[in-house]
Order: structure tokens, then sequence, then C-alpha cells
């Protein structure tokens, strides 16, 4: 058996194969990060037209790598949600007509459990922990990290997966990019506010939102508190030295917090297993923590199934296949919340 | 129109503009935020949403441009930060937004030629105190801006 992925709801239009053992045969990726590095973001009319110009030829190629033919593939899975409606439109449809000519079943996946069922997928380095190979049976806490969502959630019997945190106002990932526009690194954020960091171990005094009472987040208030310290010394003869000891500050409180209250949640719920998903999780500082210090077992995505590709929405749709029902009927769902269908 | 200036001394009083604000508010108004990284904008759109009884929690739209909070009246909480020109905001349909609900508009410097007038316009800034914000309001409709005077500029 042989499931294909597609995945377009943001920037990225991806194709992927995985076979019925989870391995990845084939993940192409046709970034537009270029086209919006120049715009300093994702821009939505520019990236719904990139994906029509991509998709034919992703997918074609996701076919030769895999070195296997159209009638080899048994299912189809695509992201119906949440991300832009017409990003999200050219790929739903595109399945659509795969599934009609080639008279198989399409599946609709959330892209927010994509990102954690991408901890599935079988890499040469990465072998199923045990709590993994029982999805379904017990608990599994996930946190799925990425520009526009922080999300805590658990995956529980029957693959039904059910939000219990979220943030409150900036995303993990866009508190990254918002940060190090404030200390004028460039965009992405996330990996360029890593190599910055990595320059010392000093770290200044920020604060972390804790939230108490609540398994939700907030970073925007970390935001700002990096704002006033860099509007405090910006003019010190020394602040290009004070720029790496903030970036690393920031990471810190950032990895503090997502760990924190995601082993708290994890233990309270009884968790076989943590997954930290999305492309917050290819941070270093933040693998290496839940890797180094989680109590409960953790897996992770290797780092190129973190960021949005088409391999981690065959996986949802492989794992999901045999654990749910679901309906050819689906249309896109611009605003779908984690574990909504 | 009336201007006022204000000065807000912690979250909680910029949260409380939004929610003096918010009595005013009816189907079809548009309110402009502008202001830096941090200034409070997201904040002050959580004041709006209390006072309008949103269940919903405000989140910065920044990555996907629009959110829509159902309360007793429909919120469309746009965020324009990553957009580089009007063009890019044409597809959001401010104008149809605003037929059938509020339409408040963080950073909408860049795209002010193909958006509606606004109702009111806020501009949030930094001060010293890394705590206070000054926060300037051009009210465009007759709104009680004196509630607001008596509250902050006691």
């Amino acid at each position: 058996m042989f499931v294909l992925g597609i995945e377009s709801s943001c920037d990225e239009t991806s194709v992927g194969i995985v076979d019925g053992d989870g391995n990845v045969l084939s993940n192409i990726i046709s970034s537009q990060v270029d086209i919006h590095s120049f715009y300093g973001g994702i821009v939505p009319e520019v990236a719904s037209r990139q994906h029509i110009s991509h998709i034919q030829k992703v997918c074609l190629a996701a076919l030769s790598e895999a070195s296997i033919d159209w009638s080899d593939i048994k299912l189809i899975a695509v992201t119906n949600g949440p991300g832009l409606a017409g990003s999200l439109l050219v790929g739903v449809n595109f399945a659509k007509g795969l599934s009609a000519s080639l008279g198989i079943p399409v599946f609709p996946v959330n892209h927010m459990d994509g990102h954690i069922y991408a901890a599935w997928a079988k890499t040469d380095q990465n072998k199923l922990l045990d709590f993994q190979s029982l999805v379904g049976e017990q608990n599994i806490t996930c946190l799925v990290v990425s520009g526009g969502h922080t999300d805590l959630a658990i995956l529980k019997k029957y693959g039904e997966i059910k939000l219990i945190g979220e943030t409150k106002d900036d995303a993990a990932g866009e508190a990254f990019d918002k940060v190090a526009r404030i200390l004028g690194l460039r965009y992405p954020g996330g990996p360029e506010i890593q190599k910055v960091a990595e320059k010392t171990n000093e770290v200044d005094s920020l604060p972390r939102a804790w939230m108490k009472g609540t398994d939700n987040f907030s970073f925007s208030g970390l935001k700002t508190a990096v704002y006033n310290k860099v509007k405090k010394y910006k003019n010190d003869k020394n602040f290009s030295s004070y720029i790496p000891i903030l970036a690393n500050s920031f990471q810190e409180s950032v990895v503090d917090v997502l760990f924190t209250k995601t082993i708290n949640v994890a233990l309270r719920e009884k968790s076989s297993g943590i997954v930290l998903a999305g492309g917050v999780a290819a941070n270093l500082p933040l693998r290496n923590q839940f890797l180094e210090h989680s109590p409960i077992p953790v897996a992770i995505p290797e780092f190129k199934l973190c960021t949005d590709n088409g391999a981690m929405i065959a996986m949802a749709g492989l794992v999901n296949y045999n654990l749910r029902t679901f309906s050819q009927d689906f249309d896109v769902k611009p605003n779908l919340r984690v574990g909504e269908l | 129109m009336d201007k006022i200036e204000i000065t807000s001394k912690s979250e909680l009083d910029t949260k409380l503009l939004g929610k003096l604000v918010s009595n005013y508010l009816e189907v079809g108004d548009i309110v402009f935020l502008n202001g830096d990284l941090g200034a409070g904008k997201t904040k002050l759109v959580e004041g709006i949403s209390e006072g309008l009884e949103s269940p919903q929690t405000t989140k910065s739209p920044t990555f996907v441009l629009i959110h829509e909070y159902a309360s007793k009246i429909k919120i469309y909480h746009c965020d324009l930060y990553r957009i580089k020109n009007e063009h890019e905001a044409i597809d959001l349909n401010i104008d149809e937004k605003s037929e059938d609900g509020i339409v408040i508009i963080e950073w909408p410097e860049i795209a002010k030629s193909i958006l509606p007038s606004p109702s009111i316009e806020m501009y949030l800034s930094h001060c010293d105190n890394d705590n206070y914000r000054k926060i300037i309001i051009y009210n465009y409709k007759d709104m009680g801006i004196d509630e607001i005077n008596k509250e902050f500029n006691k």
C-alpha cells in the first residue's frame, strides 16, 4: 500500500509518498521561502498562484523519486485546513481530481494533526518508540509549535485529538519571527535566533508567562520585554555584542515554558509518551531539552519533517486510515483547530 | 472629529480602554490600530472582544491575516503586518466584512489607500517607562469620548 500526501496550506507546495509501514519514499517540497523572504512574510495571493504552478511538477517528481506508478497509490491524503483558503483549495481540488481519475479514496487531513503524525514516519535513525506502536490505546501528549500555532493536545483512543491549551496571543514561531525583526535579524526568525544565540552562554533576565492554572501559553509579553531591552540599550556602544545574549535569553525563556508546561500536562494526563512537532520543533535547544530532560519518552520528527511537508500528511492518512472513519465529501476549512475534522 | 491623548499605565489599562471603546461600536464600524511591535494592539482588541462578551480567545492574526470572533456583534480582527502592498489586502474583502460586523485592523498603514475610512483610529506608542503607552485616539464617529477622558485623564 502506498499513500500520497498533498500539502498546500501555506507557503510550501509539497507531495510525499509513504509505504504501508510508514517509510518515507519521497517528499518533494517546493519552497516559496525565497519569494516570501523578499516580502518579509507569507503573502496569500502570491502563495496560491505559486501552488497552482508547482503542484503538478511536485507530484510527478514525488512519484518518480519513489519509483512507483500512479496505479500503485491506494490512498490520497490532503490538507484541508487550517491555512490560507486560496492555497488550501489548490491542494484539495488537485487531490479530488486525482481521486476521481484513479478511483481511490481521498482522506482530509487536519494540517496540525499532520505535524503530529510526522513523528510516526520511519527513517534510518528513527525507530518507532513503544508508545507510538500503541497509538490510539493510551494518551499521548502532543505539543505542536509553528509560526501560526502553539497547541497542546492529547491524542486519545481511536485517534481522537483533544486540544487542551493554546497561545492566548502570539504563536511561538511568530514570537521568534518578531523578536528576530526587533533584533535586526532575518526572516525566518527561528533559525536566525538559534544561530546568533549559539555565540554566547550568557543570559539576561527575561520574563516567562506561565499562565498559571491553565494549559495555555502567552509570548506577547516576552516579545515586548525584548523590545524594551533593545530600546534601553540600542545606543550603547556594545549593543552588537548584546544581541546574542538577548537572542539566547529569549530562546531560553520560550524553551523553558514550552517544556515545563508540556511535561506537567503529560504527567497529569498519564501519557505514555510525548510528541513534539511543528516547525519550531526543528529548533535544536528545544529538541535537546525534551530529549535530554523529559521523564517520559519523547518522539520528534526528523528535521526535514518538522516544517510543512507532504509526507507528514501521507503519514496522518496512513495512521488514521485504520483508526477512524472518514467522509469523501469534504471542503477546505481555513479555521480548523487541532483535533477538529 | 475628536482627538484625545491618554496614557495607559499597564496592560490592564490598555484592555480597559478596549472595553470602553467597545461600548460605542456597532456593525459597520472600522477600527484602525497603529503602533510598533509590543505596543499593545492585540491587548486592546482583547479588551474590545471582552467588552462585547465574546467567549473566544483573541490571538494575534499575524500569520493568517484575519481572525473572526463570535460575540454580541461579530468581530473581524485583521493584521496587515506581513503585507507589502495594498493589492494583497484586497483579498481580505474588508468592505464586505464590515456589512455584518466590526472590523479591527492592525498595521493598516500599508493598505490605507484601499481600506474604507475608519470610525476610530488609534496610535499606540512605547514610552520611557516600559509599562506605559501613549495612546492617541481619533474619533470620527459620535462616540462618548468623555467617558474615556474621565477614566484616563482624571
